[in-house]
């Protein structure tokens, strides 16, 4: 059974007349492990943004964990994205003013679903996740985010998008900003604790040599259809 | 939930955040004061005035016979016949009558001469009869009774002796140091100006301006009055007196008082309703208490105002902050829900500090209005009225609010998950 299903999804964004996305076919099985690539512009993060619910999607053309989520209205897309998804940006994941434990508990205040799903104290898991995730969690931990270095950062946000063991983990370029090395570290730490936790992901990346790190890359693309 | 997250916002930017909160304090603390000072002032004024039915005074304005005679502030001027005081008693209606001398001070408080039927009949705080802490009504004419706050204030007891001086403001420009009287009663606190009064005998009162006016301008008027006093037993009328409180044992009996007084023609005459005449002052005073009561108000929509500025500057700046809060799962709702707190936050810490500056101003100035104006502060924490004021001004931050989280809500719609600035 397919963990995210994308079929005959055509987009264009309110303010413009171009469509970005036509007639885009994809799926992600459950714990599968895709990397999407395509070029500046192709459509890889409206694409993220249809299936976290953020956009309105037609009925029938995006399911996450058989829901289909064009069919829920917008307020029940938030709490189900809570419930079901892990998102990792970029850059400036995590709230400044808090500290990384609680940057990393965020989604357990809007999801139940995900804090049910935690045996013992949401503490002790936070840092549980911290320190496989390679950072110490008792110095780190009380500090706050904006203190963190971005790599840093960007573990802490992977630690958030883990917790409570969403089906689905959604990484639109989180390596971007770090450098070869950290990069190469954190993808081992992701992947391997993705695969751990049993969760689907898909990743959008514009580095090369992060194949191995998958089980599939796909290029936007192959996702028309309809030619393109 | 939300609440936690908003108190770490809020220290987060605690310098402005703070800054807020000290202006709704003073806002809150200033119009509760204002409402407080004009109730207590209302009361007591109502207090003081409760127990007496009619003024008899020589015809002038109501409000100054009303000030002069119940408050001791100023005087009724001219004085009246005594015969006036006697005619008054045998009128129908009339239960009781009590005859005023003034225009002496002590140290500032008001001096009256009276009779003991002052003590008999004089109500106060609706209904409520003078009583003695200490000692008794006057037992000879040199004799005094002080009022509650005049002994705590100066230190009186029993048998103290005081000296009076001529005039009714707090500079003696005559002191009757000839005629001491000495303190033989003290009165119970009423929280009205009786407090801040002296009261001696009518034949004390009379005897000292008769000395003191040994050599006037008028012989026969000092003649006369001397004559008066030699033969003065206690519960004769003086000659001359400023004013007479009459009590009535009929209601209805207020008019035909009234109207006998009005046509009284040996001389001129005003009979005054200390209600009515209580009226006229609020409709004098309260259009300068509307102007204060607007300025508090217009302070507090300034506060807020300081406030809605505070969050919607901060909008720009926390774009990121909501967007990240909404790939967690947060909903636009939310987070105008984080802004609507954060702003019900601020208000009610506002509100709280604003209360204990309030109180501690209180407790500071209720001292000194209650010497200087006689005006007892209400000593409860918080009326109803104030409390459904205090109320108002939280709605009214809640609705404040609004403003940013709409734009808020806006933002968080357009910017989706987008945290590229
Ligand atoms: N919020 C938005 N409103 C309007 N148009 C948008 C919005 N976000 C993206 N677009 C448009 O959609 C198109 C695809 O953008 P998208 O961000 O999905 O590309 P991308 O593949 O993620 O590119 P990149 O690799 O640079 O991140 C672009 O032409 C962009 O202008
Ligand atoms: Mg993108």
């Amino acid at each position: 059974m397919s963990q995210i299903s994308v079929s005959d999804f055509s987009f264009v964004w309110p303010s413009s007349t171009v469509a970005v996305l036509q007639n885009a076919c994809f799926t992600v099985d459950a714990d599968e492990r895709v990397l999407l690539r395509g070029p500046s512009g192709s459509g890889k993060s409206t694409l993220m943004a249809a299936i976290s619910g953020v956009i309105d999607v037609p009925i029938g053309t995006v399911s996450v964990s058989g829901q289909d989520i064009g069919a829920l209205p917008a307020s029940k897309r938030d709490r189900f994205r809570a419930d079901h998804m892990g998102l990792i940006f970029q850059v400036f994941n995590l709230v400044p003013w808090l500290s990384a434990v609680d940057n990393i508990l965020l989604p357990c205040r809007y999801s139940k679903r995900r804090r049910a799903r935690i045996a013992g104290p949401l503490d002790k898991e936070a840092h549980r996740l911290m320190a496989a995730l390679g950072l110490d969690p008792d110095t780190l931990g009380p500090s706050h985010a904006s203190a963190l270095s971005v790599g840093q950062q960007q573990r802490v946000a992977a630690a958030r998008a883990l917790i409570g063991a969403p089906d689905v983990i959604l990484a639109d370029e989180p390596t971007s900003a770090l450098d070869p090395e950290t990069k190469a570290s954190f993808m081992q730490l992701l992947s391997q604790q993705v695969q751990d936790s049993g969760a689907a992901l898909l990743m959008v990346s514009h580095d090369e040599g992060l194949d191995r790190h998958f089980d599939r890359v796909v290029e936007m693309s192959e996702l028309s259809g309809v030619g393109a | 939930m939300t609440v936690t997250l908003v108190v770490q916002s809020l220290l987060n930017r605690r310098f402005v955040a703070s800054l807020t909160v000290l202006a709704i304090a003073l806002s809150v603390a200033l119009i509760l004061s204002v409402e407080r000072l004009r109730d207590s002032a209302r009361t007591s004024f109502a207090n003081s005035a409760s127990g007496v039915d009619l003024i008899i005074a020589p015809r002038g304005n109501d409000v100054q016979i009303l000030l002069a005679t119940l408050f001791g502030v100023g005087s009724t001027g001219t004085g009246m016949s005594g015969d006036v005081v006697d005619l008054l008693k045998d009128m129908p209606g009339v239960a009781w009558t009590v005859p005023l001398m003034q225009g002496d001070n002590h140290k500032g408080f008001p001096v009256i001469g009276t009779s003991e039927a002052y003590f008999e009949h004089f109500k106060h705080s609706r209904g409520e009869a003078l009583t003695f802490a200490q000692g008794t009504p006057f037992a000879d004419p040199q004799s005094a009774v002080i009022g509650a706050e005049v002994a705590q204030r100066l230190g009186y007891g029993l048998g103290t002796e005081i000296v009076n001086a001529h005039g009714a403001g707090s500079v003696a420009l005559e002191v009757h140091d000839e005629a001491p009287f000495e303190v033989t009663g003290i009165l119970a606190r009423t929280n009205t100006a009786v407090d801040r009064m002296v009261f001696v005998s009518l034949q004390g009162f009379e005897k000292l301006h008769a000395e003191a006016e040994a050599h006037p301008a008028d012989p026969l008027a000092a003649h006369t009055k001397e004559d008066h006093v030699e033969n003065g037993v206690a519960g004769v009328v003086p000659a001359q007196v400023n004013a007479a409180y009459v009590g009535l044992s009929n209601r209805t009996a207020v008019l035909g008082v009234q109207r006998a007084i009005a046509t009284y023609t040996k001389e001129p005459l005003s009979a005054v309703m200390p209600n009515v005449a209580l009226l006229q002052l609020w409709s004098i005073t309260g259009t300068a208490e509307n102007a204060l009561r607007l300025m508090s108000m217009a302070v507090v929509v300034a506060s807020m105002i300081g406030m809605v500025v505070m969050l919607s500057a901060a909008l720009e700046a926390r774009r990121r902050e909501f967007a990240i809060l909404r790939s967690v799962g947060a909903s636009p709702r939310d987070v105008v829900l984080m802004i609507v707190t954060e702003a019900l936050l601020v208000t009610a810490s506002g509100i709280v500090l604003g209360l204990l500056i309030f109180w501690g101003a209180i407790l500071l100035a209720a001292p000194l209005l209650s010497t200087q104006f006689g005006v007892t502060l209400g000593n409860q924490m918080l009326g109803t009225s104030e409390a459904a004021l205090l109320l108002t001004i939280l709605c009214f931050g809640g609705l404040a609010s609004l403003l940013p989280a709409w734009r808020v809500y806006r933002m968080t719609l357009a910017d989706g998950l987008t945290t590229k600035l």
